[in-house]
C-alpha cells in the first residue's frame, strides 16, 4: 500500500540520526553473532557419546533435514540429536509432507536434503518410487517390526498413529457412534462434521480405503461426507478444538491431538473414539518414518540420524511427548493412550502411496 | 516486476513432482475469482461506511474521550492481518467468549469471517484518508453553508459527502488491493480466494493460471489508482483559507451509538486481541505447555527485517535519485515502483520461488557452481529480493520528498565555497537525506517484520521468522504459542513505532 | 422606511481569560452601510462572527430585525435560523458545485429558487456563468457569485469580511461601487468590516472605529460618518486609522491634528519650517516638513508652483486648529522624563 501519509511521520534532528546509527551497529553485532553460532561447535564435550564413535561426522557440514512434521512437535527431539552427536542440523519444514517430496524430487541431485522425515509414510514411498531414497543398513531395519517399514528397506515408521474420530462426549452420546467408518455419514449430524482433505493423513486414509473397499465404495462414501457440508480444517488439531470449543461435533483425525492439546488446556471437552469393528478400515494405524536421500553426501550423519529416531529416547519421546504409537516393540505408551492393538487395521503401507489416484479422486468429489 | 511475471510463466514449464495432480477445473479458478471480487467489495463497502463515520467523529464532533478514542482505533493497523484473524477465529468458535457472547453455531471461517477481520483491518486506513479529506475543508465554506441555513445533516449531505467522492473512490481501490493481496486473514480463515488457492496449488502444473486470476484482478486496480491520481491533480479541488476546526458536541442518542461503534471496533480491533495473546501465553504457562523455542524466530525477524529494510532503502535511493533529476522518467520510475510494489506478496513469491526451481532444475547452471547458488539461497537472497520487490514502494515514499528536499542552492552554495563532490555528498546531501533514510528504514523494517506469504514460500531452511511461526502455529492449534510469538512481534513493532516517534 | 436591523447593546467578548471587545453598541438600518474600521487583531472579525453567530460573545445581546438571537452568553437563534448573508474574505464559494448551484444552495427546495438565481445572475451581470465551476472565475467573478449567494435568501443583514482584501488593486474601486450599488438596490443593511480607510471612507453610510486606546480590550472609539470621523476625529488613534495624518505637540495639553491637504508650505528663506524630505505622488507633492514642534506631512498639488527643494526653509500655513487629547501612551512617555 502506499504510504503518502506515513512519509511526513518522520523527521529527525541530527542527534537522533546518531542513534540510529548505533542501532544498525547493534543490529550489525547481532547478525555476527547469529552467524558464527550455527557454525561453531559447541564446546560440551563431555556430552560426546560412544554411539556416536563410530559416525563422527567432520564437523561444520550440518545435516539437512526436510521434515514434513511441524517445529512445534520435533524441535526439541532435533536438539536432542545435535547435543548427544554433535552433528547440527539444518531443517526445512513444510507445512505439508507433499511439496516436500516434491520439493526433492524436482531438486533430484541437486537436493540439499540429506534425510526426509514424513509426516505420512506414504510419500516416502512415493520418493522411493522415483529413485531418491537410499536402502537403510539392515541393523536399522531389523530394529521395528516387518509392518513398520518398507518392504525393500528404504524408510522406517518411526512413530504410529491411530486414525480415531474426536467427538464431543458433550453433544454426541457414544452409543450413538457408528460401529464402522463405512457409516458415519448415516449418523454424523450434517453441518457439525469436520475433516481436513488438504491433510496428509486424510489423503494417506483415503488411498488406503481406495484399497480396502475398492474405488467406488470409497468415492460415494466420499460424496456421502461431503453431502453433510463438513467443515474443512487445514490439519487435525483445529479439528480437535474446533469439537472442543463448539464449531464442530465430529472431527476425523489421528488419535495424539487430544492428548498433546488437553497437556497445555485440561479442560478440553473431547473424546477419541476407535470403531468398534476389529480391524474397521477406521482404525487405521499410519506411520511418521524416515528416508534417508540417495543423493546425499552425508549419509553417514544421516543414519545417525535414523538410528537416533529408533533410539529409545526418541521412541519413548514419541510415545510421551506427542503420544504417539512407538514403531520400536518393548517402548511404553503414554498413560492417557489407549492400548488398541486388536482393534487396529495394519493396513499394507505400500497402499498408501498410491497418491496421484486418491488426488483424483478428491478432485471429482471437488475436495481437492 | 519482471521477475516474478517471469516466474509465473516459467511455472507453466514446471515438471511434475511424484505425483502430478489433477488439472484444477475452469470452474474452481472462476468461483476464486468470483468469491475475491465479493469479497473485496464487501470489505470495501464496509470500511469506507465505518471509516467515513469514524473520521467524521474525530474531526467534526466533540464528546468525552473522543480524541483519545480515536487515535486508539487506528491501531489495529499495527496488528498484521493473520493475526488478528486467528484471535477472532479462536474467539469466536461456538464456546468461546465472543462467540458465546454473540451466540454462533458455527466455526469463525469463510467469506463472512474474512470480511468482518478485513473491514476492521482496513478501515483504519480509510479513517485517516477520510479524516484528511474532512480536514482539507476550509472553515469559512462551513460557515457560509450555515449562514445559508443549512443544518448539520444538510451540510454533511451537500458539503461534505460531495468533498469525500475523490477521497472514496481512492480508498475504496486502496481496500480492494489490499484485500485482492491479502493472504494472512484468508488463509487462516479458509476463505477460497485467489491468494490462498495460489498458495495451496503452487505446486501445480497449472498454478499460472491462477496468477494470471490475481494479475487481472490486480491491473485494473492500479490503472483505476493511476487515474484517480491524475484526475485529482488536475482538479486540485482544496480550497483555501482557515482550516476547519469547529466541532460539535453530540448527545442523547447518537451519542451512545457513537460509543458503541468505538466499543465494538476498539474492543475487535485492540483490547480482544492483545488480551488473547496474553490470555494464550499466560494458560500456556499456568498448564505447563512446551513451548517452542522463540529465540531463533526473534533473531530471524530481526535480522531479516533489518537486512530487508537495508535492502529496500538501498533499493529505492536510485529510482528516487533518477526520479528527482528528470521529471519526464520520474513519472514512468515512481509508476513502475508502485505498480511492482502492488502485485500481492503471494504472487511475487510464487514468481520467484519458480524462478529458483527453474534455475535449479537447470543442472548446467546448478552443477557447475552449485556452492553459488546454495549460497543464494541459504542466505536468503531470494527472500530479501521479494521483500525488495514488495515494499520498494514504502523506502521510494518517504526518501522521495527527503531528496527533493534537499535543495539546489545550498549544493550550489557549497560549490561556489569550493566544497567537492565527497565533501557536498557528506556534509549537505547525507545531513538533509537522513532523516528520510531513517523513515524509510523504519517502514521497511515494520512492513519486513510482518510479512506472512514471501517468508512462508521464500525463507530458506530452518530459518523461520515470528510470522512464520504464528501461523505455523495456528494451523497446528497450539495457542500458546501463537500468543508468545505474537505478543513478541507486535511488541518489536510498537518497539520499532515508538522509537521513531520519540525521535520525531 | 427605514428600520433598525441589526443591534448590539453592549457586546463584550473574552477568549481565554483576557476580555476582547468591550461594550459594543451599534445599530444598523435599512438600506445603510456600517463599516467597522480596525487594524488587524483588534477583534472586528470576531464581532461579525458574533453576529452570524459561529461565535457567542460573553454578554450583551445581538439583535436581529427586532428578535433577541444572543443574550448574555446564550444563544438563542442558530447560525443557520438568523437570516444572515455573509461574504467571506475568501468568498468561500462551493468548489465542487456550479455558480448556479452555489447561489441556490440558501434557497434550494423553494418556490421560485431558479427565477431568483437567474435574477441574481443579471444582478451581478453575470448571466451566462450558470454552468462553470467556480475555480474557472476571476477573483472579482467568484466576489459576485459569493454575493449573490449570500443575497439569495434575503437576509436581513449582509455581512461582509474584508470582502476586498483578496481583490487585485486595479478591481477594488470597481468592485466597491458595484457592491453598493447593488445593497442599495436590495435595500439591505450591511456591515462591513476592513482594515483599509480609503474603503471604509469611501463606501460607508457609518463608521464604527474599532481599536485599542491603551492596550486593553478593543473598544468603538467612535462612530459617525465618514466625512465626522475623518475630519472630527474623537483620538488621536481615530485620526490615524482614518487616514494620513500628522500631529503637532505645542505643549498645550492636547495635540494639534493635520491632514496633508489641510496644510500649504511656501518657501522663504526666514521661515521656520525646513523640508525634510519630498516625494512625488501623482499630481501631488507629498512634503516632510520639520517645524519646531515637531514633522508634518503636508500634500502640495503640483500645478501651484515648483516643487521645492530638500533643505529648503519656509513657512507652513495651517487651515485648522483642530486638537484631539494627547493619547495615554504619549503622556505616560512624558511623565517619565520629567
Amino acid at each position: 500500500m502506499k504510504t503518502p501519509i506515513c512519509s511526513n511521520l518522520f523527521r529527525l534532528s541530527p542527534v537522533q540520526v546518531t542513534q540510529i546509527r548505533f542501532g544498525f551497529v547493534l543490529c550489525a553485532a547481532l547478525i555476527t553473532h547469529f552467524a558464527c553460532s550455527e557454525t561453531e561447535p559447541s564446546n560440551k564435550v563431555a556430552e560426546i557419546q560412544a554411539a556416536s564413535e563410530s559416525n563422527r561426522i567432520e564437523q561444520g557440514e550440518p545435516l539437512v533435514v526436510y521434515s514434513g512434521r511441524g517445529a512445534v512437535l520435533i524441535e526439541p527431539l532435533l536438539n536432542e540429536f545435535t547435543q548427544k552427536t554433535q552433528i547440527p542440523i539444518e531443517v526445512r519444514y513444510e507445512k505439508s509432507t507433499q511439496t516436500l517430496a516434491n520439493r526433492i524430487a524436482t531438486e533430484a541431485d541437486q537436493t540439499q536434503a540429506d534425510v526426509f522425515f514424513a509426516q505420512d509414510s506414504g510419500w516416502l514411498g512415493a520418493l522411493d518410487e522415483a529413485g531418491h531414497l537410499a536402502v537403510l543398513n539392515d541393523d536399522l531395519l531389523g530394529r521395528v517390526p516387518e509392518h513398520n517399514r518398507a518392504k525393500n528397506g528404504t524408510w522406517v515408521g518411526t512413530s504410529g498413529r491411530a486414525r480415531v474420530l474426536v467427538y464431543s462426549p458433550e453433544r454426541i452420546s457414544i452409543e450413538d457412534l457408528p460401529d464402522r467408518l463405512a457409516d458415519l455419514p448415516k449418523v454424523a449430524p450434517p453441518g457439525r462434521v469436520g475433516w481436513a482433505p488438504g491433510n496428509g493423513s486424510f489423503q494417506a486414509h483415503v488411498s488406503a480405503l481406495r484399497h480396502i473397499w475398492g474405488e467406488e465404495q470409497t468415492q460415494s462414501w466420499l460424496e456421502q461426507m461431503n453431502a453433510l457440508e463438513p467443515k474443512v480444517y487445514p490439519k487435525n488439531s483445529p479439528q480437535v478444538k474446533g469439537v472442543s470449543n463448539g464449531e464442530i461435533d465430529i472431527g476425523w483425525v489421528n488419535h495424539y491431538y487430544l492428548h498433546k492439546l488437553r497437556s497445555s488446556s485440561p479442560g478440553l471437552e473431547a473424546a477419541n473414539y476407535s470403531f468398534r469393528e476389529k480391524g474397521d478400515a477406521g482404525n487405521l494405524m499410519m506411520l511418521s518414518g524416515v528416508g534417508v536421500i540417495s543423493h546425499s553426501d552425508n549419509q553417514k550423519a544421516a543414519e545417525a540420524f535414523v538410528d537416533f529416531l529408533l533410539s529409545d529416547d526418541a521412541q519413548s519421546y514419541f510415545a510421551n511427548k506427542t503420544f504417539e504409537y512407538p514403531t520400536v516393540p518393548g517402548i511404553e505408551l503414554h498413560e492417557d493412550v489407549p492400548f488398541i492393538d486388536e482393534k487396529i487395521n495394519r493396513a499394507n503401507q505400500e497402499h498408501l502411496t498410491d497418491l496421484s489416484g486418491t488426488l483424483d479422486v478428491l478432485r471429482r468429489v471437488g475436495l481437492q | 516486476m519482471t521477475l516474478p511475471i517471469a516466474g509465473i510463466l516459467l511455472s507453466a514449464t514446471q515438471v511434475p513432482g511424484l505425483v502430478e495432480p489433477p488439472p484444477l477445473s475452469l470452474g474452481r479458478i472462476l468461483s476464486a475469482v468470483i468469491q475475491t471480487v465479493l469479497l473485496a467489495a464487501a470489505v470495501a463497502c464496509g470500511a469506507l461506511c465505518l471509516g467515513t463515520w469514524l473520521a467524521w467523529l474525530a474531526e467534526k464532533s466533540v464528546y468525552p474521550g473522543s480524541a483519545f478514542l480515536a487515535k486508539l482505533g487506528l491501531l489495529p493497523m499495527a496488528i498484521p492481518s493473520y493475526l488478528l484473524a486467528t484471535i477472532l477465529r479462536e474467539q469466536f468458535a461456538p464456546k468461546s467468549f465472543l462467540g458465546s457472547l454473540f451466540g454462533t453455531h458455527g466455526a469463525f471461517t469463510g467469506m463472512g469471517a474474512a470480511i468482518i477481520v478485513l473491514t476492521l483491518a482496513c478501515t483504519p486506513y480509510v479513517q485517516i484518508l477520510a479524516s484528511a479529506a474532512l480536514r482539507s475543508v476550509p472553515e469559512a465554506e462551513e460557515e457560509a453553508a450555515r449562514s445559508l441555513g443549512a443544518k448539520r445533516w444538510a451540510r454533511f449531505l451537500r458539503l461534505t459527502i460531495p468533498r469525500l467522492r475523490p477521497t472514496w473512490a481512492f480508498s475504496m481501490i486502496l481496500v480492494s488491493l489490499y484485500v485482492v493481496s491479502d493472504f494472512g486473514a484468508v488463509s487462516v480463515l479458509d476463505c477460497r480466494v485467489l491468494t490462498w488457492e495460489l498458495y495451496n496449488s503452487r505446486g501445480a502444473r497449472d498454478a499460472y493460471q491462477i496468477a494470471l486470476g490475481i494479475l487481472v484482478c490486480v491491473l485494473p486496480l492500479l490503472a483505476a489508482i493511476r487515474m484517480i491520481q491524475g484526475a485529482e491533480i488536475s482538479e486540485a479541488h482544496h480550497g483555501s483559507g482557515r482550516v476547519s476546526r469547529s466541532r460539535s458536541p453530540l448527545k442523547g442518542w447518537s451519542l451512545s451509538l457513537v460509543y458503541l461503534t468505538h466499543i465494538v471496533f476498539i474492543g475487535l480491533g485492540v483490547v480482544v486481541p492483545i488480551a488473547t495473546l496474553l490470555i494464550w501465553v499466560l494458560r500456556g504457562v499456568y498448564y505447563g505447555a512446551e513451548f517452542a523455542s522463540v529465540s531463533d524466530p526473534m533473531m530471524m525477524t530481526a535480522v531479516y527485517a533489518f537486512l530487508g529494510s537495508a535492502f529496500i532503502v538501498l533499493a529505492s535511493i536510485m529510482p528516487a535519485a533518477m526520479a528527482s533529476r528528470s521529471s519526464s522518467s520520474a513519472r514512468w520510475i515512481e509508476h513502475g515502483t508502485y505498480v511492482t510494489s502492488s502485485i500481492p506478496g503471494v504472487l511475487i513469491a510464487f514468481g520467484i520461488l519458480n524462478v529458483l526451481l527453474f534455475i535449479k532444475r537447470n543442472s548446467f547452471i546448478a552443477s557447475s557452481d552449485s556452492f553459488a547458488l546454495k549460497f543464494l539461497q541459504d542466505g536468503g537472497l531470494f527472500l530479501l529480493a521479494a521483500y525488495v520487490m514488495r515494499f520498494l514502494s514504502q523506502g521510494y515514499a518517504a526518501i522521495r520528498p527527503a531528496l527533493i528536499a534537499v535543495d539546489q542552492r545550498q549544493i550550489d552554495a557549497a560549490r561556489s565555497l569550493g566544497a567537492k563532490t565527497a565533501t557536498r555528498v557528506a556534509r549537505i546531501w547525507l545531513p538533509s537525506m537522513a532523516s528520510g533514510l531513517t523513515a524509510a528504514s523504519i517502514l521497511a523494517f515494520i512492513a519486513v517484520a510482518k510479512e506472512l506469504p514471501i517468508t512462508l514460500m521464500l525463507a530458506p531452511a530452518g530459518h523461520q521468522t515470528l510470522a512464520y511461526r504464528i501461523f505455523d502455529a495456528q494451523s497446528e492449534a497450539s495457542l500458546p504459542d501463537v500468543g508468545l510469538a505474537g505478543i513478541l512481534l507486535l511488541a518489536i513493532v510498537a518497539a520499532v513505532q515508538f522509537l521513531a516517534s520519540r525521535w520525531r | 422606511m427605514e428600520k433598525i436591523l441589526l443591534e448590539l447593546r453592549s457586546i463584550s467578548h473574552s477568549f481565554g481569560g483576557s476580555t476582547v471587545l468591550e461594550d459594543l453598541t451599534l445599530s444598523v438600518q435599512t438600506g445603510e452601510l456600517v463599516s467597522i474600521l480596525g487594524s488587524s487583531g483588534s477583534g472586528k472579525s470576531t464581532l461579525l462572527r458574533s453576529v452570524a453567530g459561529f461565535v457567542t460573545p460573553t454578554s450583551g445581546s445581538i439583535w436581529l430585525a427586532g428578535q433577541n438571537v444572543v443574550s448574555d452568553g446564550e444563544e438563542r437563534i442558530s447560525p443557520e435560523e438568523r437570516r444572515v448573508g455573509m461574504l467571506f474574505q475568501d468568498f468561500a464559494l462551493f468548489p465542487h458545485m456550479t455558480v448556479f448551484e452555489n447561489i441556490e444552495f440558501g434557497i434550494r427546495g423553494q418556490s421560485g429558487a431558479e427565477r431568483r438565481v437567474d435574477e441574481l445572475l443579471e444582478l451581478i451581470g453575470l448571466p451566462q456563468y450558470g454552468t462553470r465551476m467556480p475555480p474557472s472565475l476571476s477573483g472579482g467573478q467568484q466576489q459576485r457569485v459569493a454575493l449573490a449567494r449570500a443575497l439569495a435568501p434575503r437576509p436581513t443583514i449582509l455581512l461582509l469580511d474584508e470582502p476586498f482584501a483578496n481583490l487585485d488593486s486595479s478591481l477594488r474601486a470597481d468592485m466597491g461601487r458595484e457592491l453598493v450599488k447593488i445593497l442599495k438596490r436590495e435595500e439591505l443593511g450591511s456591515l462591513l468590516v476592513t482594515h483599509d480607510c480609503d474603503e471604509a471612507l469611501g463606501l460607508s453610510d457609518r463608521i464604527a472605529i474599532l481599536d485599542t486606546a491603551d492596550g486593553g480590550p478593543s473598544r468603538f472609539l467612535q462612530v459617525g460618518t465618514p466625512e465626522m470621523v475623518y475630519r472630527n476625529p474623537a483620538s488621536a488613534e481615530v485620526a490615524a486609522l482614518t487616514g494620513r495624518v500628522s500631529f503637532l505637540d505645542d505643549g498645550s495639553g492636547s495635540l494639534r491634528v493635520i491632514r496633508p491637504e489641510e496644510a500649504e508650505f511656501s518657501v522663504s528663506r526666514s521661515g521656520v519650517g525646513r523640508v525634510l524630505d519630498r516625494r512625488y505622488r501623482g499630481g501631488v507633492w507629498e512634503l516632510m516638513i520639520q517645524l519646531p514642534e515637531g514633522k508634518v506631512l503636508v500634500d502640495q498639488p503640483e500645478r501651484s508652483r515648483d516643487a521645492p527643494e530638500i533643505g529648503s526653509m519656509g513657512n507652513l500655513h495651517l487651515f485648522t486648529d483642530r486638537r484631539v487629547p494627547v493619547p495615554q501612551s504619549v503622556r505616560e512617555c512624558r511623565n517619565e522624563s520629567h
